[in-house]
């Protein structure tokens, strides 16, 4: 029995010891980089990476912390657990009109991009309505109008819906039922305000308007099926959806699963958002400028 | 096939993927570990408290905190745990990556530490009482004849044979905890799962990297379940 309990002993005593060694190393090579927050799969988690895909060289000294939600990662900046996050630039500013006392952002655009609807590959026909009624909203002032709806929209705000201005948008989307036998399957991440959010049971934001139209134009029911975004464009791709409609930015990568209609965004920038009290960009003009902050830490 | 594997080969090896992969599995293995070694000390004590006769104040209000205290961590999801905890009780304690003086990334790989081990602690508490009840109560009634002190027979005298008895169950909850923690990248700790999913979704080519990281899943149980046994049989040297 002694012997048993000496190795039992032994086996704690080297399992603590690496653990502390192990932490010790995790904790030592973590001093060196800043913790930036993205939400996982997007654009901006990318950017903090770098991806020669994408043609993003990377925060220097920067590790991305990826978290499921952009909230999740606000949050855990107004905890004081991250200092920097990257995230798009009308999502920022629906952020910052929701938590104006904690977090600001720098309105600098750290890169350029389109927004498309994201296809499936084989749905060739649904691809060429698509374009088409993107290019007719796009003509008509539909889009123009739906933008202006949803622009500073505070979605802290109970009172929000109440002074829709117009009365075809900002109604809430129902789900439609998922049984139907004419559908159109859009997958989406509802937690990206203004482009796609829910309110209760009901659906919002600009892509939602964008799809609900589309869903009446081809007379079909619009079943939005909710995900994280790291599952929107597999599921297109596997054709559990038939569409995608959740900001997401054209690149050649994700156009080798899905087929990518006409923007409906050209100018979708990524940018970077800090606390209130933050003053290390206040002397920055350019994405340099910003990246230059970065490189000359520590 | 051959294409996926070509995809997955170009993010895990040629840029340097399987440097996330190699730390995120450091990263589970620890949270593992030090979990179950929170799990069995914080599950003996309770243990302890819920098979102490409760005749007095003192036990009786220590039964009733060491109930609710299982009942709230059996009760709820380990991913709620965590959320709650990393996002809700730990900045509300103010304990704090600045308040502690220690980097983010050891932060969230403590917090999650102290999630698993309180969580796990719940659950070998009942391992370890029917470990203290499989033992034969005369033996706890000798210690008591030979003038020792109820907590000296019962850690120096039942509990050691009350581990032997339960170790294969232990090995299992470690089992159960090295899986459990692929959801820990719900508080931005970078493991195992995490590092897989982020080649995959650097691709949008799920199939190889999917298929490796159920493998290293399984080897890395396959090899635990290979050291319980050779520790059972150490154990059981003793037995006639």
């Amino acid at each position: 029995m002694k012997n048993v309990k000496k190795i039992l002993i032994a086996i704690m005593a080297v399992v603590l010891a690496v653990g502390c060694v192990c932490a010790f190393a995790a904790c030592n090579k973590g001093e060196k980089t800043i913790s930036i927050g993205a939400q996982a799969g997007t654009t901006g988690e990318a950017y903090i990476k770098g991806d020669a895909d994408w043609g993003f060289a990377g925060i220097p000294n920067g590790t991305v912390s990826s978290y499921q939600t952009i909230g999740l990662a606000v949050n855990d900046m107004k905890n004081g657990n991250i200092e920097y996050a990257v995230v798009d630039k009308a999502t920022a500013n629906t952020l910052v009109t929701a938590n104006p006392n904690d977090i600001k952002m720098i309105d600098i655009a750290l890169t350029v991009e389109q927004y498309a609807i994201g296809v499936n590959k084989n749905k060739t026909d649904l691809l060429a309505s698509i374009n088409t009624i993107i290019d007719n909203i796009k003509a008509n002032g539909t889009l123009d109008a739906i933008y202006a709806a949803y622009a500073d929209i505070d979605i802290s705000d109970d009172e929000a819906s109440a002074s829709a201005p117009n009365s075809d948008v900002y109604v809430g989307i129902e789900n439609g039922n998922a049984n139907a036998t004419n559908k159109l399957v859009l997958a989406t991440n509802a937690q990206f305000a203004p482009y796609e959010y829910k309110i209760g049971n009901k659906f919002y934001g600009i892509d939602m308007e964008i799809a609900k139209i589309i869903a009446a134009e081809l007379e079909m029911e619009l079943v939005i099926s909710d995900m994280d975004f790291d599952a929107v464009v597999t599921s297109v791709q596997q054709g559990d959806a038939d569409i995608a409609l959740a900001c997401l930015t054209v690149n050649a990568k994700r156009a080798q699963s899905v087929t990518f209609s006409h923007a409906y965004e050209e100018g979708a920038a990524q940018v970077l958002i800090v606390k209130k009290s933050n003053t290390e960009f206040d002397a920055c003009s350019t994405a340099d400028d910003v990246i230059n902050v970065f490189k000359n830490k520590k | 096939m051959e294409q996926s594997w070509n995809i997955f080969w170009r993010s895990f090896y040629t840029n340097g993927g399987y440097q996330d992969v190699l730390d995120g599995l450091k990263t589970t293995v620890i949270i593992a570990v030090v979990g179950l070694l929170l799990g069995i000390l914080i599950g003996t004590i309770l243990a302890v408290i819920k098979v102490t006769p409760q005749n007095n104040i003192v036990t009786k209000v220590l039964g009733k905190i060491a109930d609710t205290y299982i009942a709230i961590f059996r009760g709820t999801p380990i991913m709620v745990q965590l959320l709650i905890v990393y996002f809700v009780l730990f900045p509300a304690m103010n304990l704090k990556p600045a308040t502690l003086n220690i980097n983010i990334t050891l932060y969230r790989v403590i917090v999650a530490m102290s999630v698993y081990g309180m969580n796990s602690g719940a659950y070998v508490s009942e391992i370890m009482r029917s470990g203290i009840q499989s033992v034969d109560v005369g033996q706890l009634e000798a210690g008591r004849t030979l003038g020792l002190s109820y907590g000296f027979t019962m850690f120096k005298v039942v509990i050691p044979q009350a581990i032997k008895n339960i170790l294969p169950t232990l090995g299992n909850e470690f089992i159960v905890l090295i899986k459990e923690t692929s959801v820990v990248s719900f508080i931005a700790v970078v493991d195992l799962t995490k590092a897989f999913k982020s080649i995959a979704d650097s691709n949008y080519e799920y199939i190889v990297p999917y298929l490796i990281l159920g493998a290293v899943y399984l080897i890395l149980v396959l090899v635990i379940t290979a050291l319980i046994r050779l520790i059972e049989r150490r154990f059981a040297k003793s037995d006639r």
